[in-house]
């Protein structure tokens, strides 16, 4: 037979369970900011280190049509191009043009397409490599983007992210987006020393 | 006087061995996935020639030994190799190889790599290479062979083993360069086939 105290207990047990399992299901978890990439910010013209290279936004173009490769691609919206060089740390290294991503001012990301541009790699440590990646963006996205160059696969990953601000003020969004000619993209080519 | 360390002595001395296995146990990943997916498994020659000798599993599933004794002939700059010069800013760096092995094993498809005196590891694939014909609109960077081009030995496709036309002789020799950014001076050469295992030479002249 349990006695008044134990029954008491048992609840107040419960009790303290049930707020317990309440509350943390409204508290922020801490996985979310564990699974985090290392951001390095920088600006255009600024190197940023990588664990595995430097990489250093020079340029950013913007036209309605890009020639890559030798194919000329249009587009309704912009193609916003940012050229950029990379130099690999410790080992050759490879930029796929596929794993760099734009942010937008309210967090869009857009991809680069497909096929558009040539692998920026192999670069050998030490022999900066030029490259250029275009993104094909609407309007609204120049305004405050930033490109976010991964060290490897992917921009979501546990590894160092570069994210560049590449200085698109409302002026200067307004200026680039105004242009409409064709930006010419060059093959990925050294940085001669 | 018995204090709260002494009654707890045993627990305590226990709590230094139970830490080391804890962090034993949660090395599994590093022992079982990330090592052996990284060039972690290092063979030092000590001279210019060394032989290789790893447990590796084949594309089809098959685990097999390969034994093979490369030595390093020469590692000097040269202006071009066939087709090939460097970049604006580096100089070419030719090895030269001799490799001995037996005909069945199967070594077409390895990685050879220039090292620089702070440890940087130089491609020599196309990295930093440019036309050595600044006219020449195909170009492409030769790409080092490790078996005799007429005479592979055995080599998989898929999970397929292509029996050689004809053996592949005991010794012969390959070469490889590298761009290397001008001031570096190279001494140590390194050759790989499959990971984690790699064999590193030092170059004659050092």
């Amino acid at each position: 037979m349990m006695s008044r105290n134990a029954w008491l207990t048992a609840a107040l047990v419960i009790l303290a369970l049930f707020v317990g399992s309440v509350l943390d299901t409204r508290l922020p978890k801490p996985d979310p900011a564990e699974a985090d990439p290392f951001l390095r910010p920088g600006v255009v013209g600024q190197a940023v280190e990588l664990r595995n290279g430097v990489v250093t936004a020079t340029d950013v173009r913007v036209g309605t049509e890009i020639r890559s490769i030798g194919a000329i691609t249009a587009t309704t919206g912009r193609w916003l191009v940012v050229d950029y060089v990379f130099e690999a740390r410790g080992e050759a290294q490879f930029k796929a043009p596929a794993t760099l991503r734009l942010r937008a001012a309210d967090g869009r990301l857009y991809g680069e397409t497909p096929g558009a541009t040539a692998a920026c790699g192999p670069a050998q440590p030490g022999i900066p490599l030029a490259c250029s990646v275009p993104f094909e963006v609407p309007v609204d996205a120049i305004e405050g983007a930033h490109l976010l160059v991964p060290a490897e696969v992917h921009i979501d990953l546990t590894d160092d992210v570069a994210d560049i601000d590449l200085g698109l003020t409302a002026e200067r969004a307004a200026e680039l987006a105004a242009a409409e000619g064709r930006v010419e993209l060059a093959e990925p080519t050294t940085v001669g020393g | 006087m018995d204090t709260w360390w002494r009654r707890n002595r045993f627990w305590l001395a226990l709590l230094l061995p139970m830490l080391a296995l804890a962090i034993a146990a949660s090395s599994f990943r590093l022992v079982t996935l990330y090592r052996p997916w990284q060039w972690s498994e290092r063979i030092v020659a000590g001279g210019p020639t060394g032989t290789l000798r790893q447990e590796f599993l084949g594309t089809d599933d098959l685990r097999r030994d390969r034994e093979v004794t490369v030595t390093v002939d020469a590692l000097a700059a040269v202006p071009t190799l066939g087709q090939d010069a460097a970049a604006p800013g580096a100089t070419l760096w030719r090895v030269d190889l001799t490799l001995e092995a037996d005909p069945d094993q199967i070594l077409d498809g390895c990685t050879v790599e220039i090292v620089g005196p702070d440890g940087t590891r130089y491609a020599t694939n196309e990295a930093g290479k440019v036309p050595a014909d600044a006219q020449d609109p195909y170009w492409r960077a030769t790409r080092a062979l490790c078996v005799p081009e007429d005479a592979p030995g055995p080599t998989l496709f898929l999970d397929e083993l292509i029996p050689p036309e004809r053996p592949r002789p005991a010794t012969w020799s390959m070469v490889a360069a590298a761009a290397i950014p001008d001031g570096v001076t190279p001494s140590v050469v390194r050759i790989m086939w499959d990971r984690p295992t790699y064999l590193e030479l030092d170059t004659p002249a050092s």
